[in-house]
């Protein structure tokens, strides 16, 4: 229950003139925390003051040399200054700190307080001077963990705001880079920044993001991934249609394209708005490195995909419903390999496609030293032996190797890959090929109707867009896509490539 | 209200169940089909199915294959209770051939097989079809010392059968095609099992023909020969001359062939036109002239020429005597379908009253290393 | 939401993939057999007339669908009655095309399963895809009509090795009526049955736009039609009347050095998306229909028991192909003319004189 004064909220309430009272309620409303730092001493040996800070949140050097010596050392040189003009002598003559502002209203200063700034509080005087002080310690910039490259930037993100920003800002040096700043959390009041460029983002796309964000009504917000889930129009779609990612390099990029970026306080993945299908099969190396071996790393991505989610399903098919699909001479070697295994081919992938998803929760989850160990005992060992004891074939081993490991080719499509692995192999289970079809086709359908922000999912493959082909299967040279995709407005990217110096006759 | 749907499709899923798996343990693949006739009159169906785990696992303790033997009065009750007497359910769609034994084809008839290949979904419609004088499970058994698998092995001598183009490859399509179309005679394969001191043998030559449905008569190699000629069919082979002075005598080996016969009416009066166009090399040849001597090469072509037309000339007199089993009648069918309306009563007696005339153009591309005989 | 836009491609792509639907596989005059493509020739001239037609009576009055306009011109009793006909004819398509689908699929591949199994699963597919309207399947028939553009040119391809230019002799057939015959029903079926856009034309876009991408898409058809055709008849000749499936019986004798063989798996593959594009574009009209003729709010909620009745009718009325055949050609183009043709017709002319009494 919140406290209330005379009708007024205690939130809302203004400083007294009167010190003293003053100190009162803030120590009420702070609950007497005992990370809480309030030191009172004498301005200029006559007027009574204090500083309010929060110990760890403070850079200590910064109130010591900025404020307390200048309050405490200098303000006692002897230079007369009348009562009236004390405040305005110290901000401009005295604090050294680099950014003071004026505050009247107590909750703001606790909030400015709790969030690592200095008040400091004047007898008679009824306004506190917001002193920034902000210096907790954070992580360091390190390498990325999760989109490890071979080229390219080397910087992630770290969990402090204003350093995810400066990363950004520095890769995009222009007045037009916004950072709109939203407070979330009813408990929590995170600090949150929508970043675009303004002109580049279409209008509709920033105003539709910044609508959803303002309306969050919730406790608290320790990641992006909150926001992502309150913000995503298609929560039971088992495709993610807001992207994330760890470094300033890729975020600043997909901005450039025209996407809205989100960043959290305390979350070292920014979110990028709206996703699209196509972008999952992208990482900033394709751009980093040349246009044909990105391409062909594209393609096979694709076709990874392809396997990873349908292999399951193919292997059912060829085995319990089309064996006639099969070469004479591989059908014996799948015969050979099936015969005496107790159970159909449905049970043991369905055993299997299981098994391989509690072997990689239990490598994730593991400490890191032991996850290799938890890879062998369930690779090696229970693989092998699965085959050799006769419960499954060699082939299905095969299968569902060759699924484990295309499924981590494309880390963020994980999540997908694996649920639609699972809707395929169902339908192909039943129904042989025309269930493996039939899914096929609603996935498809599913995926048309994808329009997150208004933007379709599946651009520029549904509805097809000749233009955007060229980032899509392949990344074609950089010079060959003058526009940003269509989807974000499909403004003038860039110009024609510097040709190299003309040759002055034929040889 | 997509969660109706959704639960709908489930339900679907749970309560309809696989009516279609049949997991591969227990299939029997079917590799080859051999059908006879037994004493009484009834159908022997003899299919050849595989055996996986001796096959892949070079385990010779336990047979490669198997052949299940069944007797019924119709062939498709033959065939279906073939699988009364196996463990699993019969495969068909990995068959590559059928053998009729040549008292099947005259007693109970092709078609009826023809029909159920073409019709069910399981055999491959591109499967071959032969035909043997002796006993058709017999020759299915032949043991291979090249291969475990009979029936692969027949696939394999059947498909490099073009190497001599002394035999013929008929597919059961092939066969419905040519029923489609009313050519009263199609040539099947001949494959014949001889028992020699040495262990058993194949040999895949000349054809049989079966008119319509029943079996008619055997070709000889060299009527086959002539066969392939006139039909198109003739890929490579040899031309060996054996003229009457023994000083010229070689071996052309024919490497490209294009050969056509075009029916013409002249005056109410029909004659076939035979065009081939053929190209190839002199592999062994004895003679006393030098190759180097261009006076001496018209009497080779002449020599070419005269082995081609006399395997042509066999075909036509075969044909004379057993009909028309050259697809003569198609080709006036279809190049003069009002004068084949007029006589296509009579044609039997119209067509072998009909010339022939050939013209036989001889490319020679290689005369191999050396240039005269040795 | 914005406005759902339909682009060129996409209702190109609608119109051929709809046109192929079924002729993929069935080929069209079939029984003609050589001559086939002579009649397909001669129904696409009239349906170009007949399409000139749709688009005078489009023009009449643009973003109204045949419903409202059968309504404008007969009144509100007539008008429905007439409504309820057409309804019934889309249902009666629905029908035909899923049952097509299911047979070939109940003969060629799922043998042993119940065509209600399999009727079920396709209306439950299309229920999903009408539900989400039109707008992702004109994206996804695109994807369709490229699938079906592969498939034909590959498997076309991969077969020129059998093909006998002979099949098509004699060049000049014998008997015209057959052929005349022939029209009438290619003319019923595949073209004619293009009627059911008219069902949601003001859907797509402005007479104007949408006509031009109409008789685009349906000359593309009527060439991959031709191919398919051509190609059946220069593999299977004589043998093409007797088989149900030509095109999936050609692809069986595909046989590339034993290696690539049983291709029929792509022609199934290509027949189900396209089934599957024809079936639900068929289903959307005769919802809209339902939902325009009953003014009703949405036409949601009607999607899943018409697809009952729908797959129950597949099930009942055409257990077998035969069945389908024989329906088209003893009863279905002579039942199918009247909305295709006739009514169509009988709405313009009352339209336009209607407009010409009003503007005196």
């Amino acid at each position: 229950m919140r406290p209330r004064t005379k009708g007024v909220s205690i939130n809302q309430r203004h400083l007294t003139s009167d010190l003293k009272s003053n100190l009162e309620i803030i120590k009420t409303i702070l609950n007497e925390s005992g990370d809480i730092i309030i030191r009172e001493f004498l301005i200029a040996n006559q007027t009574k003051a204090a500083i309010l800070c929060v110990d760890g949140l403070v850079n200590k050097e910064v109130v010591q040399y900025s404020v307390l010596t200048p309050l405490l050392v200098y303000s006692n040189d002897g230079y007369w200054v009348p009562r009236y003009r004390i405040k305005e002598y110290l901000e401009k003559n005295l604090l050294t700190a680099e950014d003071i502002k004026e505050n009247r209203v107590i909750s703001s200063i606790i909030d400015k307080v709790l969030a690592g700034d200095t008040a400091l509080l004047i007898d008679k005087e009824d306004t506190a001077l917001i002193i920034s002080s902000r210096g907790f310690s954070t992580r360091a910039i390190s390498e990325p963990s999760s989109e490890a490259v071979v080229r390219g930037p080397r910087e992630s993100f770290t969990e402090a705001l204003r350093i995810n920003t400066s990363l950004i800002r520095r890769k995009i040096i222009n007045p037009n880079l916004v950072f709109e700043s939203v407070t979330l959390g009813k408990v929590t009041k995170t600090a949150v920044n929508i970043v675009y460029i303004k002109g580049l983002a279409k209008e509709n796309l920033v105003q539709e993001v910044r609508r959803r964000i303002k309306e969050i009504d919730v406790d608290g917000i320790f990641d992006t991934g909150y926001i992502e889930q309150l913000i995503e129009e298609h929560p039971y779609s088992p495709f993610a249609t807001t992207g994330y990612t760890e470094k300033p390099d890729v975020l600043a990029a997909k901005i450039l394209e025209g996407r809205v970026g989100v960043l959290v306080d305390g979350s070292p993945n920014a979110l990028s708005i709206p996703l699209l299908f196509v972008e999952k099969f992208q990482t900033s190396e394709d751009y980093y490195s040349r246009p044909l071996f990105s391409s062909f790393i594209r393609i096979i991505r694709f076709i990874s995909f392809l396997i990873s989610i349908a292999s399951p399903a193919i292997y059912v098919i060829l085995v319990s419903f089309q064996s006639e699909l099969l070469p004479t001479q591989l059908l014996v070697t799948f015969a050979n390999a099936v015969e005496g295994t107790p159970f159909p081919a449905v049970v043991e992938v369905s055993i299997m496609m299981l098994f391989i998803e509690i072997l990689r929760e239990a490598g994730v989850r593991m400490p890191r030293p032991i996850g290799p160990a938890v890879g062998i005992v369930g690779s090696l060992v229970m693989g092998e032996s699965a085959v050799s004891s006769g419960l499954i074939g060699q082939p299905l081993v095969i299968v569902i190797a060759l699924t484990a490991i295309t499924s981590y080719i494309i880390p963020t499509l994980y999540d997908e890959s694996a649920l639609l692995r699972m809707l395929l192999f169902l339908f192909s289970a039943f129904f042989g090929i025309i269930g493996l079809v039939s899914s096929t086709i609603l996935v498809l359908i599913h995926l048309a109707t994808l329009q997150p922000f208004g933007i379709p999912f599946m651009s520029p493959i549904m509805p097809l867009e000749g233009e955007d082909l060229k980032d899509t299967f392949v990344r074609a040279p950089l010079w060959f896509q003058k526009r940003r995709p269509k989807a974000l407005g499909g403004s003038v990217r860039m110009g024609d490539k510097p040709s190299p110096p003309e040759e002055s006759e034929e040889i | 209200m997509s969660r109706t749907i959704r639960l709908l499709l489930l339900l679907i899923l749970i309560l309809t169940g696989c009516y279609d798996r049949v997991d591969l343990n227990e299939l029997e693949i079917v590799v080859g089909i051999g059908l006879d006739v037994t004493e009484d009159g009834k159908i022997k169906a003899t299919v050849q199915v595989l055996n996986p785990s001796s096959l892949t696992n070079g385990n010779s303790d336990s047979e490669p294959f198997a052949q299940i033997e069944s007797v019924a009065e119709s062939f498709t009750e033959a065939v279906r209770y073939a699988n009364l007497y196996s463990p699993n359910r019969l495969y068909y769609p990995h068959n590559r051939l059928i053998i009729f034994s040549e008292e099947f084809a005259k007693t109970h008839g092709t078609h009826h097989v023809i029909d159920w290949v073409m019709r069910t979904e399981e055999p491959r419609e591109d499967l071959f079809i032969l035909i043997t004088s002796g006993e058709a499970s017999d020759v299915l058994g032949t043991r291979f010392p090249t291969g475990p698998i009979p029936s692969f092995e027949i696939t394999q001598i059947v498909l490099t059968s073009y190497v001599n183009s002394v035999s013929t490859v008929t597919t059961a399509f092939n066969y419905a095609k040519n029923l489609a179309s009313n050519i009263p005679i199609t040539v099947f394969g001949r494959i014949e099992k001889t028992t020699e001191t040495n262990g058993e043998m194949i040999t895949y030559s000349g054809g049989a023909l079966i008119e319509k449905h029943h079996f008619l008569d055997y070709l000889t190699e060299t009527e086959t020969k002539g066969f392939n000629w006139l039909t198109g069919q003739y890929k490579t082979g040899l031309v060996v001359t054996r003229t009457k002075n023994t000083e010229d005598q070689f071996t052309f080996e024919i490497v490209r062939n294009n050969s056509k016969v075009s029916p013409v009416l002249k005056d109410g009066k029909l004659t076939f036109e035979v065009k081939t166009e053929v190209s190839g090399r002199i592999i062994k040849m004895k003679s006393s002239k030098s190759l180097l001597d261009p006076n001496a090469w018209p009497g080779y072509l002449q020599v070419i020429e005269e082995g081609i037309k006399s395997d042509m000339k066999a075909a036509i007199d075969k044909a004379h005597t057993t009909g028309d089993f050259l697809g003569l009648g198609d080709l006036v069918k279809r190049k003069f379908p009002n004068y084949w309306r007029d006589n296509e009563e009579a044609w039997e007696k119209i067509w072998p009253t009909a010339s022939f005339t050939f013209d036989i153009h001889i490319a020679i591309h290689g005369v191999g290393k050396i240039n005269r005989f040795m | 939401m914005a406005k759902a836009q339909f682009t060129n491609g996409q209702i190109i792509s609608m119109v051929a993939v709809f046109l192929l639907g079924t002729t993929i596989l069935i080929s069209p005059g079939q029984n003609l057999g050589k001559y086939a493509y002579l009649s397909i020739l001669l129904a696409f001239g009239l349906f170009l007339l007949m399409l000139g037609f749709y688009y005078l009576l489009a023009n009449l009055e643009p973003k109204k669908s045949i419903f409202a306009l059968n309504e404008m011109a007969f009144g509100k009793i007539l008008g429905t009655l007439i409504n309820i006909f057409y309804l019934i004819y889309f249902f009666v398509l629905t029908v035909l095309v899923v049952a097509n689908f299911v047979n070939f699929i109940n003969t060629t591949i799922l043998i042993r399963t119940p065509d209600m199994v399999t009727s079920s699963l396709l209306v439950a597919v299309v229920a999903y895809s009408v539900r989400a309207g039109l707008k992702p399947l004109a994206e996804l028939s695109v994807l369709v009509l490229i699938l079906t553009a592969v498939t034909v040119v590959s498997v076309t391809l991969m077969i020129t090795e059998i093909f006998n230019l002979a099949h098509f002799l004699p060049l000049i057939p014998s008997d015209w009526n057959a052929i005349l015959d022939n029209t009438f029903t290619v003319f019923a079926f595949p073209f004619g049955e293009l009627i059911i856009f008219l069902g949601f034309l003001g859907v797509l876009g402005k007479p104007d736009k949408v006509f031009k991408n109409v008789s685009k898409g349906s000359f593309l058809a009527l060439i991959m039609m031709l191919l398919v055709v051509f190609r059946n008849t220069l593999v299977l000749g004589d043998f093409l009347p007797m088989t149900t499936y030509p095109s999936f019986e050609t692809a069986r004798l595909i046989n590339i050095a034993q290696v690539i063989t049983r291709a029929e798996v792509f022609i199934a593959l290509n027949f189900i998306f396209n089934g599957f594009i024809k079936a639900s574009i068929t289903f959307y009209s005769l919802c809209r229909g339902l939902k325009e003729t009953f003014r009703l709010k949405s036409y949601k909620h009607l999607v899943l028991p018409i697809g009952a009745l729908v797959a129950l009718n597949a099930h009942l009325s055409f257990p077998t192909i035969i069945q389908n055949i024989y329906f088209n050609v003893e009863f279905y183009r002579y039942y199918a003319i009247i909305p295709q043709v006739i009514l169509v017709l009988l709405t313009y002319l009352v339209l336009l004189f209607k407009k010409r009494s009003a503007a005196k």
